[in-house]
């Protein structure tokens, strides 16, 4: 539906995007994922119009859109500050895209009220957006663009703003929202815990280009290359001592045993903290010795800092709540040779 | 003791003020001596021809230099806060600000003598455009650092044109600042003397009304100027009083 082909931005000398590619499917809820500085914001600039790419062109629905101006675009931007309209009430705030459209009262006066009752804004029609909450606000700046019926939705850093029990709430209210206009969203963010729990399909961007694209399970399940592995969600890496024999060798000289169609020569191995397990899931388990130096208390499930002659590094793993581990003693630990990956 | 320091310091400020209002209600004129209360003073100020035509006159000036500077000063103003703006701009715009207003009398007439301008009330009118519009802008740019920058490309993304969205958004949220910057050009217009003397040219006919005060005063301080000036502070206090008013947004938003 939305097609970004080739896109390139520079500011100055410095990259911003370097020819970016994607697709983006009817109806998708879509993440750009990304540390601070990785071009995010500016490719959202550019599908919403602000910012025109030094080259490559943004097809919507097989057509070129890359010189529309951002208020002929069918699509539309919800800014991480809202930018609601500080004189006007909440009412005329989500009525002013509409006005523009020159439609007559009648229709603009319904259809406001529609939206109003689909983002729960009844009786709040008379506020101005300094007498509301920042759940309220953002509800707002979400019903001023889902009432232009937008091909499109654009969201910069839609929770960024908000406390962290709001933003487990807004998180639902978002995704039933888009399962219930059906309008494709596309959201940029640089919490990663936000983009697997919303979008449908995550880009993992860094510097300008797009490292990974995929679902949240096959971006977390299985990074690509280092850059995802440590961006997303929690890794431990091994470093290797030597590489021999097709076996891979840790710090303290025991090995796993490398893929047997393995061509790649690894640095280091990864494994995700849930996969040290505590009980060996089959023979072939890799076993090795660790002292528990912290705990990290979450609730449900602890983090444990474990330091072992594998790994430089302090190993993190978790462990459930009914597990009793005591600082300073020695666990045996299990990894299933499956588990590790080679970066 | 704070206290008294803060009362002698007001009273340093505001006694000469009060001596000069209380005069103007002196029935027998003399500043030396208290004759009784008596408001016929303000009734011969009415009845005063030239000062009628030099109210006229600096109304007319205040009036125009204000309109004009508060469109230069509004769209000043908003390049410098919404486009890419750097120091030596932001220098320059504020030189009129600061330049003894001798400076600038003594700069703008010998650039009016060069082009040969003929002086007279448009000159005193274009000579005040040059400082107001440096006022104008301070102030409305202060109003620019209260508001998100993001609503302008809110309005736009939503549908807004460029003109629809000055007219409904930008306009309406700096108009407080408009306003006040407007009101304080108004009175520094109102009450400028050095830069209306120099660039209003040789006749009596584009004479304003601190130039006449300055005139008559060569003959001594009468009551007539007393209840002239007591007019023109009443003025001059509704005037800041709006204008403050209208920085902190309270008279429209």
């Amino acid at each position: 539906m939305i097609e970004v082909k080739s896109i390139t931005k520079k500011f100055g000398s410095l990259f911003a995007i370097k020819d970016f590619s994607i697709d983006i499917n009817h109806g998708e809820f879509f993440a750009l994922l990304g540390p601070s500085g990785c071009g995010k914001t500016t490719l959202l600039r550019v599908i919403s119009g602000f910012e025109t790419p030094d080259s490559g062109d943004i097809f919507l629905d097989k057509e070129n859109i890359t010189n529309f101006k951002p208020f002929i675009r069918p699509t539309n931007l919800m800014f991480q500050s809202y930018a609601l309209f500080p004189h006007f009430n909440v009412f005329k705030n989500i009525a002013y895209g509409l006005e523009r459209e020159k439609l007559k009262k009648s229709e603009i006066f319904f259809r406001v009220n529609e939206i109003i009752n689909k983002t729960n804004l009844n009786g709040l029609e008379q506020r101005y957006p300094d007498q509301l909450s920042g759940g309220q606000k953002q509800r707002v700046a979400l019903a001023r663009c889902l009432v232009k019926k937008p091909k499109v939705l654009l969201l910069d850093e839609p929770l960024t703003a908000l406390d962290k029990n709001l933003k487990e709430k807004m998180k639902l209210e978002l995704k039933n929202l888009q399962k219930q206009f059906g309008i494709t969203f596309i959201m940029v963010t640089h919490d990663q815990d936000e983009a697997l729990a919303l979008a449908d399909r995550v880009a993992v961007m860094n510097e300008g280009n797009l490292i990974q694209v995929g679902s949240p399970k096959e971006i977390y399940s299985n990074p690509e290359n280092f850059f995802v592995a440590e961006f997303i969600g929690k890794m431990n890496f091994f470093q290797k001592s030597k590489i021999e024999g097709g076996n891979f060798y840790f710090q303290d000289n025991s090995f796993i045993s490398l893929p047997k169609n393995n061509t790649q020569n690894p640095q280091c191995v990864g494994i995700r903290p849930e996969d040290i397990l505590f009980k060996a899931k089959d023979d072939s388990s890799y076993v090795f010795e660790g002292k528990v130096v912290d705990i990290i208390y979450h609730g449900q499930e602890n983090e444990v800092i474990i330091n072992s002659a594998i790994s430089e590094d302090s190993i993190l793993i978790r462990c459930h709540k009914d597990q009793t581990l005591n600082l300073n003693t020695n666990i045996t630990l299990y990894c299933a040779q499956q588990s590790f990956r080679l970066y | 003791m704070k206290k008294i320091y803060l009362s002698l310091i007001f009273c340093f400020l505001y006694i000469p003020i009060l001596t000069l209002i209380t005069l103007s209600f002196n029935k027998s004129g003399l500043p030396t001596s208290w004759g009784g209360f008596s408001i016929s003073w303000y009734f011969d100020l009415f009845d005063n021809q030239k000062i009628f035509k030099a109210l006229l006159n600096t109304i007319i000036v205040a009036f125009f230099s204000t309109a004009i500077a508060g469109l230069l000063g509004t769209l000043l103003a908003m390049g410098m806060e919404l486009k890419k703006s750097n120091k030596y701009v932001e220098a320059t715009a504020f030189i009129p600000m600061i330049i003894p207003d001798i400076v600038m009398a003594i700069s703008l007439l010998s650039f009016f003598t060069l082009l040969q301008f003929t002086l007279g009330l448009h000159s005193i009118i274009i000579s005040h455009v040059v400082f107001n519009t440096a006022f104008v802008c301070a102030v409305v740019r202060t109003r620019f650092k209260y508001f998100d920058h993001n609503v302008i490309e809110a309005s736009y993304d939503l549908g807004g044109k460029h003109v629809i969205t000055f007219i409904k958004i930008t306009l309406p949220i700096i108009l407080p600042g408009v306003i006040a910057g407007s009101l304080l050009a108004f009175t520094l217009s109102f009450d400028e003397f050095i830069i209306a003397f120099f660039t209003s040219g040789a006749g009596s006919s584009s004479t304003t009304l601190p130039m006449l005060i300055y005139s008559m005063i060569r003959f001594g301080v009468t009551p007539e100027i007393n209840a002239l000036s007591t007019f023109i502070i009443l003025f001059s206090f509704i005037i800041v009083f709006i204008s403050q008013r209208a920085v902190k947004g309270k008279l429209l938003i």
